[in-house]
């Protein structure tokens, strides 16, 4: 490996003289403009700006795009897709279409800003009129968010492999003349994106709570639901738009929060009624289910046709064909729901609800702690798990695997709602090996749902074509055939996982975390009880 | 990454400016390119203006201090390793290693650059020795510049019959026709003799002054004028070759 050539960016003023450089140098260098290029870039980056934290950014100009790198430096650039919110795979081969691969797998690319852009670029000439340094001067005017249009100027200056040394020269002679210099690893989008009020978040679909040690559980509840809700209008936009299939499924994710925290609510307070709102939720979830289905059978395109020998293409080709009519139909359906008057009320009423909870009327249920309710609620989880996955054996029935899948989601939400009220690090390790077991459960339960719906052999969307109805039969059998395969190295796979997860470590681990979180007064009832 | 080496054991059939602009058509298409200078003249290391570092020779080259000695050039995507002075001894570097060794030097060499470069070209100096050994070892494909007349042709006919002793895969070896001046009748006749062989890529580069002139300019032709029917010519050729890369 050659080691990665050095590169730097500094806030420079209006007046910059770039050609000043050279002269101070001394030795023989004269500074030379190559080009200035003029026009508004249009960047785009994924919801959760997935390139951005790739150290990545991707402008166009009409159909011309080009990919930088966080540094400024140019990785890519060409003809691209007309779309307004392209995905990765409408890009040709190449440096872009590789490039973007880290930072938006499957989301959409959306317009985020816009910048008017002034690039002079400059070569740095040694004596033999060599270029050893390249220099580029930008003057960004960024369109702000309700702050009017900021502007900034950069220069950049990127090494030369083997030119080390006028970098080095260059770099300290701005820094004798005060300039700011961006932190080593700085995106070059970070100044101005932090000056026009754009907020660079990746919150992915799970906002972090940090919640007051000692917070009372209703007022615990009360942040975390409005956080998970938070989350739901976050993702309802892009889902109703339906601008790529991730803003449904993390929609998705934090209904079924949502739920699970009623559900929490209704334990914790039984005389406060919220049945309405656990019902309506309910609704709202189940008529998302038969589009994300949908989804993830388009999303395996790839993986299916790689299961099976090109003979049964076609079939699969028709398969997809009709799968993508039926989530078509299936979405409109959807789209009603979400944009409904009864969602937007449902909605109202919920913030309604968490912004003005009715007080418990027993007074000792007003004093509850929140960690004290976190960690009974973690431990009686854990437990759950544990019997639940003991009582499985290699020829358990699948209802019996599922019941465990349940209780491992069940387990998960706490922890992660009160993450705060616990130590971040044992709690982190337990996350993880949770992950693992539910990872495994997961995977089982998705062949198992497959392999039924895949097993009807037909396609989603009525056929009228015999040969292409026997096609597609034949394409799915073959799929039917590997996923069964696959499910049973699956199943296989699950002593084991589950023996990891209910090894002492992480009892202990569970021990630690409730103890801490409920000061070890529950704790110490806890161990007696087992 | 894809080793191209431009070879012939004949002088003066244009081999610096088929690497040099090779290397440049390469690096315009985006691939990552390093272009090996092996030749101890440094006339691509010239045209690019880079001068090697003092210490640099051909011992350093074969103890692996390669990637230290790499330099960029003036144009993205674009990496020189500069030839140095003492690459006239590399033969007998390559010598004094065992015999077990000997013939794969240069592709362990180049081995860890992998990852960093897509396209290795590497210009090599004209002679036929335990050097061309390593360098059709280290090969996926070994491009031969032919002036169409008959002391060009003999030296890809040692060339070939060079493989043959190693029993090394004869596909790798691709011709073109270079400096080519139509107005000369014993080119025209070479040409129609032996372009209908597959060995002979179609495309082939004529004698031109703005070729000449990269001597004077010190870059390549597709950098000084990028439609000049020259360089288009060569960015023909680039496509040609990698076409038939793949093919091999």
């Amino acid at each position: 490996m050659i080691e990665q050539v050095p590169a730097s960016i500094f806030l420079v003023d209006a007046d910059f003289d770039a050609f000043a450089v050279a002269h101070r140098l001394g030795g023989g260098y004269a500074v030379n403009e190559t080009e200035a290029e003029e026009g508004k870039e249009e960047f785009l980056d994924t919801f959760e700006w997935g390139l951005y934290w790739s150290g990545l950014a991707l402008a166009r100009r009409g159909r011309r795009y080009r990919l930088y790198a966080a540094d400024g430096t140019v990785l890519g650039e060409g003809k691209g897709p007309g779309k307004k919110r392209p995905f990765r795979w409408d890009f040709a081969d190449g440096p872009i279409r590789d490039g973007i691969t880290a930072g938006a797998d499957i989301r959409a690319l959306c317009p985020k800003l816009q910048v008017s852009r002034v690039r002079r670029s400059f070569q740095l000439l040694n004596e033999d009129q060599k270029t050893v340094l390249r220099l580029w001067l930008d003057h960004a005017v960024v369109s702000g968010d309700n702050r009017g249009p900021v502007e900034q100027w950069q220069l950049h200056l990127a090494g030369i492999r083997g030119y080390d040394r006028e970098y080095q020269a260059v770099r300290r002679l701005l820094g004798e003349d005060g300039l700011e210099r961006l932190a080593d690893g700085t995106h070059f989008l970070a100044p101005a994106l932090t000056r026009a009020g754009i907020t660079v978040e990746s919150v992915g679909s799970k906002t972090v709570v940090v919640l007051e040690r000692d917070i009372s559980l209703r007022d615990g509840l009360r942040q975390v639901g409005l956080a998970v809700l938070g989350d739901i209008q976050r993702n309802l936009p892009g889902a109703i738009e339906d601008i790529d299939t991730e803003f449904l499924h993390d929609l998705r994710i934090s209904l079924r929060r949502t739920r699970s925290l009623l559900t929490l609510f209704g334990k914790a307070f039984p005389e406060i009624p919220c049945s309405h709102f656990r019902s309506e939720f309910r609704w709202i979830t189940q008529a998302t289910n038969k589009v994300r289905d949908s989804d993830v059978y388009l999303l395996k395109e790839d993986e299916y046709r790689g299961m099976l020998p090109p003979s049964l293409h076609p079939g699969l080709a028709g398969f997809v064909r009709g799968m993508r009519a039926f989530r078509g139909r299936e979405f409109r359906a959807m789209k009603k729901h979400l944009n409904s008057p009864r969602l937007a009320r449902l909605l109202k009423d919920w913030r309604h609800f968490l912004e003005n909870p009715p007080q418990p009327a027993d007074a000792a249920a007003q004093d509850l702690r929140c960690r004290d309710f976190a960690a009974k609620a973690v431990r009686k989880r854990f437990k759950k798990v544990l019997l639940e996955g003991e009582n499985l054996g290699p020829d358990s029935p699948d209802p019996m695997l599922h019941a465990l899948r349940i209780e491992a989601k069940k387990l998960r939400y706490p922890l992660e709602f009160f993450h705060s009220l616990f130590p971040p690090e044992d709690v982190d390790l337990l996350v993880k090996h949770l992950k693992r077991l539910q990872n495994n459960l997961g995977d089982y339960n998705d062949l198992s749902v497959q392999q039924q719906m895949l097993g009807t052999f037909r396609s989603p969307v009525r056929v009228d074509d015999p040969r292409q109805a026997l096609a597609i039969a034949a394409a799915l059998g073959g799929l039917v055939t590997r996923l069964a395969d696959r499910q049973r190295q699956v199943r296989g796979e699950f002593e084991a996982t589950f023996a990891d997860f209910a090894g002492d470590a992480n009892r202990e681990l569970v021990r630690r975390i409730t103890r801490t979180a409920g000061d070890g007064q529950v704790a110490a009832g806890q161990d007696g009880e087992r | 990454m894809k080793t191209v080496a431009i070879y012939s054991s004949k002088g003066g059939v244009g081999k610096t400016a088929t690497a040099v602009n090779l290397a440049y058509a390469a690096s315009v298409s985006g691939q990552r390119t390093l272009l090996c200078d092996m030749d101890s003249q440094g006339a691509a290391s010239y045209y690019f203006r880079i001068k090697a570092k003092k210490r640099f020779n051909s011992e350093k080259l074969l103890d692996g201090d390669i990637a230290r000695n790499i330099r960029g050039t003036d144009f993205v995507h674009l990496d020189l390793l500069p030839a140095h002075f003492s690459f006239r001894n590399l033969d007998l570097a390559l010598n004094e290693l065992s015999r077990k060794k000997r013939r794969q030097a240069l592709a362990r060499l180049f081995a860890p650059l992998a990852e960093d470069y897509d396209i290795l070209i590497l210009d090599c100096p004209p002679n036929l020795t335990l050097l061309s050994e390593n360098i059709i070892e280290a090969a996926d494909i070994l491009v031969s510049p032919v002036i169409p007349t008959t002391l060009s042709l003999i030296a890809l006919q040692q060339l070939l019959k060079l493989f043959s002793k190693l029993e090394a895969d004869k596909d790798k070896i691709i011709a073109f026709f270079s400096m080519v001046e139509r107005r000369k009748s014993m080119h025209l006749a070479i040409m129609d003799k032996y372009s209908r062989y597959s060995l002979f890529l179609k495309t082939s580069i004529p004698f031109q002054a703005e070729i000449e002139k990269m001597g004077i300019l010190r870059q390549p032709v597709g950098a000084t004028a990028r439609q000049s029917p020259a360089a288009r010519q060569y960015e023909k050729l680039w496509q040609e070759v990698m076409q038939r890369s793949e093919r091999a």
